[in-house]
């Protein structure tokens, strides 16, 4: 375990530092190498203009991307590895309660009625919550505790919002605003900011710790609802906690990101594959991996600018081929 | 003061009832429940466990009735062992054993070194060491029992509730889970109220017996007294036979299948 988990650091740091290196703007990478040289403390800086440029680049272009992808990436990959857990249940995903529809609908709506950027986010976050709530208050209905009503609950509402936000589609401006909104249900990282992420790091930060706090509360519901009765813990009311954290940090990165579907089904799942279903090892190794993936596919849709390549469908394009050769490097 | 009284317990469901059940065990004992399919053996041991909550009737464990008790608490003293084929995700036995001290574990903490290091000494005392590093599905139905024993014994509780552990298993596996039970509940002086199907498991083990039947409780008492062959027939409304030997009493079907009340 301690081997994995040196090795992912050591992946994730050297993406991470790549992707300072690549761009829209043709930056050298000696440019660059001499920019980090000279900004070390205790040097006698030679700064000439181009030192200026650099610095903006890196700091406000690149680096606020590459923090949204690696927070989106852990985030994503995070909820997803806890919720499959939980619910027993492969196919789980941090969307599971209809999340991603209710915030695109909540998107889509914002940029109907031309809201600014803020807006669009603030609708966003808030319309995946409400999706959220929705699905819990309609499994609550049927008092069955039976966990999987709750994901049935979470399809019924995400297809409602789906229905609503095609309608918005439908008498949306084909020209001006359809597009704005195909682009946001795609996902990307293109236009994240600074503020984006100034926003919405304390509640990924919160929601994140506190899900490392219970990963042994969530070891012990994944054995079942009577085993977890049986060891004193309730059921409903962990699943409940679980789903309050994911759905927080979750909405927190679509608010920036729009869709980014699918990390949060599969890093999960071939992190459980590699170290198991024990939280204590999986949610680090699920972290590493989703945030390393993430930039990874970010930094592809960043090389190949020129095609407008969203990361929600770069994600797709390179993660199944790669998921593919993962499980069956496994069976060999 | 017995360890665990029980009385007047009723519970229903839309469709089946538990009615009036009054029953009480000691340190030591092994109390089976026997009854057909859809008795409410289960349904008792979960009401026992506080995973359904009884109706009606009260349960008194050491003096105090469990209403007074926080489920961690009551967790800590009785531990319920569900009917399980496999717990569906590969956790390790050595995590399965250790989850026992959950009950003694504040909301956010983890078990540590010495929670490990008991469970060790656990596997240890009944020769299971080398489960510690195997998973759940790579082990035998007999010692994913044992692996769920041996959590109950690392939380300690008093009371032991065991609903059908012989299920599915093969015959050596059957022996290996019976003999643990006997030796938990001598060594470590555990009260143990386990549902079985089969009257001779039930003879070889148990010092007393509950029949149930259709919600009702038929009998309740010494196992010898009660396991007798018209008790039995009646309460599996079938003929058995009884064959007497040296090393105590043995029970056979009779398949000629004759309803037996008429």
């Amino acid at each position: 375990m301690r081997k994995i988990l040196i090795i992912s650091t050591l992946i994730f740091l050297i993406i991470f530092i790549f992707s300072f290196y690549i761009g829209q703007q043709k930056i050298g990478i000696k440019s660059i190498n001499s920019f980090i040289w000279d900004s070390l403390p205790g040097r006698q800086s030679n700064q000439n203009e181009d030192f200026d440029l650099i610095k903006t680049i890196l700091f406000q272009i690149r680096l606020p991307r590459i923090l949204g992808a690696t927070l989106a990436g852990l985030v994503l990959a995070i909820s997803g590895a806890i919720l499959q857990g939980i619910f027993n249940n492969p196919l789980a995903s941090p969307y599971l309660l209809g999340i991603s529809n209710g915030a695109g609908f909540a998107a889509a709506l914002a940029i109907l009625l031309d809201l600014s950027k803020l807006y669009i986010q603030l609708f966003s976050f808030f319309g995946g919550i409400l999706a959220a709530l929705l699905s819990v208050f309609l499994a609550s209905i049927f008092i069955s505790k039976e966990k999987n009503i709750i994901i049935l609950a979470g399809v019924l509402v995400g297809n409602l919002f789906a229905a609503f936000t095609m309608y918005l589609k439908m008498v949306a401006d084909p020209v001006s605003k359809l597009p704005a909104v195909v682009y946001w249900m795609m996902g990307s990282f293109a236009n994240t900011t600074m503020k984006d992420i100034i926003y919405s790091l304390p509640i990924i930060t919160v929601s994140i710790f506190f899900c490392f706090l219970l990963s042994w509360k969530f070891n012990i519901l994944s054995y079942g609802d009577s085993h977890a009765l049986s060891l004193g813990e309730s059921p409903v009311l962990l699943r409940l906690i679980a789903l309050l954290l994911t759905t927080m940090a979750t909405s927190a990165v679509i608010s920036y990101s729009g869709i980014i579907g699918w990390i949060g089904v599969v890093i999960p799942q071939i992190a459980r594959l590699r170290v198991g279903p024990d939280y204590r090892k999986l949610l680090p190794i699920s972290l590493l991996w989703g945030a390393s993936f993430t930039l990874f596919i970010d930094d592809v849709c960043r090389i190949f600018r020129g095609y407008e390549l969203p990361a929600g469908i770069a994600s797709a394009i390179i993660g199944i081929p790669f998921v593919f050769f993962m499980i069956f490097k496994r069976d060999v | 003061m017995n360890t665990i009284q029980v009385k007047d317990l009723s519970f229903s469901y839309l469709n089946f009832a538990l009615k009036k059940i009054s029953f009480s065990l000691n340190k030591k004992d092994i109390c089976a429940i026997l009854g057909p399919n859809g008795a409410g053996k289960s349904t008792l041991l979960k009401c026992l466990a506080s995973v359904l909550r009884p109706q009606i009737g009260s349960i008194v464990i050491n003096g105090t009735d469990i209403a007074n008790f926080r489920r961690k608490k009551y967790s800590s003293l009785v531990s319920y062992i569900p009917q399980t084929i496999n717990i569906l995700q590969p956790f390790k036995v050595i995590d399965i054993v250790v989850s026992g001290v959950n009950p003694q574990l504040k909301f956010f903490q983890y078990p540590s070194q010495q929670h490990y290091k008991k469970a060790f000494e656990l596997l240890d005392e009944f020769n299971l060491t080398y489960l510690a590093n195997r998973h759940m599905n790579e082990i035998s139905g007999g010692e994913l029992q044992l692996a769920f024993f041996l959590r109950a014994l690392m939380t300690d509780s008093i009371i032991f509730l065991l609903d059908e552990p012989t299920a599915f298993l093969d015959f050596k596996n059957q022996s290996l889970v019976l003999s643990t039970i006997i030796k938990i509940a001598k060594e470590k002086e555990k009260t143990i109220l386990v549902s079985l199907h089969d009257p001779n498991q039930v003879s070889l083990i148990a010092n007393l017996v509950l029949l149930l039947k259709d919600g009702v409780m038929l009998d309740f008492g010494d196992s010898n007294s009660i396991l007798m062959e018209d008790n039995l027939s009646k309460l599996y409304n079938m003929r058995i036979k009884t064959i007497n030997s040296d090393k105590g009493k043995f029970f056979m079907h009779q398949f000629d299948f004759i309803d037996y009340e008429k």
